[in-house]
C-alpha cells in the first residue's frame, strides 16, 4: 500500500507541468501635481516585460532587448493608463521623457493641470495583456496626501480616485 | 488604500498565488513533520523563514547584497530538496545540534534564499522610501504563508484520519504510522517536484 501511495504521488509530482520560477510582476508609478498644476506621473516598468508588450510580443525571447519607441510607448501607454477628470472626461497624458537604468524604464507622462481634482480617476492596465497577475502600483501625493492604489487585472478596468 | 496595506496585500497575493509553487512547496515540507498539536512549533519555524527572506530582501534592496539571479533560482529548489530529504533522514530532533532550535535556524538560513529569490524583482521597484514597503510586504508574506501552513494542517488531519481508517480495518491503527506515511508522501512528492526544477534551473 505504501509503495502504491508513493508511486502515485510521484507520478503525480513528475506530471509535465513546468514551473517557473515564480516571478513578481509589479509595477510602480508615482502620481504628483507639479509645480504648474499640471498632473505628473513616473512610471517604473521592467525593460524586458514592457518592451514585449509594445511590441505586442507573447514572449520575451532572447533578441537583445532594445527600449520600444517614443511612438509605440505613448501609444501602448495611451491605450492602457487613463486618467479622467472630475466630470469624467479623458485627460490627455503626455509622453515626455523615457530612461533606462539597468533592466527598468523609467517613463514620465504629463498631463495639463485638472480644473479639480476631486472625482479625478486613474485606470492603470500596464502590462496586463502579458501577464494574469500583474499587480500595478500607484503612488499618489496630492496636497500633502499620500495614497496608494493597487491595479489588478480582475478590477484593472475599475478606474480608481486619485 | 495605505502603502503598508498595499504592500501587504502584493506580499499577500505572491506568496498565495498557486504559480508560486516554489515558495508553497518549501513551506509544506516545512510543515510536513507536524501534528495540529505542534502548530506553535511549525509557526515558529515559518516566523524564522519570515525573519531570513526578511533579512536578504532588505540587505539586497538597500544595495547591500547583490546575487545573480541564476544561482538564486538553482538554491531555492535545492532549499525545498534538503528540507524534505531532512524529513526522511532524521528521526530524532531532540538530539540533533541546537536541540529544539534546529529547526527554525535552518528555515531561516533557507529563508536568506527565497528573500534573494523575491529581491531580485522588488529591488528595482524600490529606490527610494523602502521601510513601510518593505515591512507591509513581509507581513504579507507572513499572513499568507500562515494560512497556506493552516490550509496544510487541515489537510494533513484528513489524510492521517484516512490512514489510520485503513489501518483501522486491518487492525493497525496507529497515530505515529500514520504521521510518518504522511510525511513520507509529502517529503517525496515535494522532492521530486523539486529536484526536477534543481535540473532546470541549474546554472553552470
Amino acid at each position: 500500500m505504501v509503495v502504491r501511495a508513493l508511486a502515485l504521488v510521484i507520478a503525480l509530482a513528475g506530471s509535465p507541468t513546468r514551473a517557473d520560477f515564480h516571478p513578481l510582476h509589479t509595477t510602480l508609478a508615482e502620481l504628483s501635481i507639479a509645480q504648474d498644476g499640471g498632473v505628473q506621473i513616473v512610471l517604473r516598468v521592467f525593460v524586458d516585460d514592457f518592451s514585449a508588450a509594445v511590441a505586442g510580443r507573447a514572449t520575451i525571447g532572447s533578441a537583445p532587448i532594445a527600449t520600444p519607441h517614443d511612438s509605440a510607448t505613448a501609444r501602448y501607454l495611451g491605450a492602457t493608463m487613463v486618467l479622467t477628470d472630475g466630470s469624467g472626461r479623458p485627460v490627455a497624458l503626455v509622453l515626455t521623457n523615457m530612461r533606462r537604468t539597468d533592466d527598468l524604464l523609467w517613463i514620465t507622462l504629463r498631463a495639463p493641470a485638472l480644473r479639480t481634482v476631486a472625482g479625478a480617476r486613474l485606470t492603470n492596465r500596464v502590462l496586463f495583456d502579458r501577464w494574469d497577475d500583474q499587480v500595478n502600483i500607484v503612488q499618489t501625493t496630492i496636497g500633502g496626501r499620500r495614497q496608494t492604489l493597487l491595479f489588478t487585472k480582475r478590477d484593472g478596468t475599475t478606474p480608481k480616485a486619485i | 488604500m495605505s502603502e503598508l496595506l498595499a504592500f501587504g496585500t502584493l506580499g499577500f497575493r505572491h506568496i498565495t498565488d498557486p504559480r508560486g509553487a516554489d515558495h508553497i512547496l518549501f513551506l509544506l515540507a516545512l510543515a510536513a513533520i507536524y501534528r495540529f498539536r505542534d502548530w506553535r512549533e511549525c509557526v515558529w519555524v515559518v516566523t524564522a523563514f519570515t525573519i531570513g527572506h526578511s533579512v536578504t530582501l532588505a540587505l539586497a534592496v538597500t544595495g547591500a547584497l547583490v546575487l545573480p539571479s541564476a544561482i538564486v533560482e538553482f538554491l531555492i529548489p535545492v532549499t525545498i530538496v534538503a528540507t524534505a530529504l531532512e524529513n526522511l533522514i532524521v528521526r530524532d530532533r531532540s538530539t540533533a545540534i541546537l536541540g529544539r532550535r534546529y529547526r527554525p535556524v535552518f528555515a531561516g538560513v533557507f529563508g536568506l534564499v527565497h528573500g534573494a529569490g523575491f529581491a531580485n524583482y522588488l529591488r528595482s521597484l524600490f529606490v527610494d522610501r523602502i521601510a513601510i514597503p518593505l515591512f507591509g510586504f513581509n507581513l504579507g508574506l507572513e499572513a499568507g504563508q500562515l494560512i497556506v501552513i493552516a490550509l496544510a494542517f487541515m489537510t494533513f488531519a484528513a489524510a492521517d484520519r484516512a490512514i489510520m481508517a485503513i489501518g483501522a480495518a486491518s487492525r493497525r491503527p496507529d497515530d505515529r504510522r500514520a504521521v510518518r506515511l504522511r510525511t513520507l508522501a509529502v517529503s517525496v512528492g515535494v522532492m521530486s517536484v523539486a529536484a526536477r526544477w534543481m535540473l532546470e534551473r541549474y546554472p553552470w
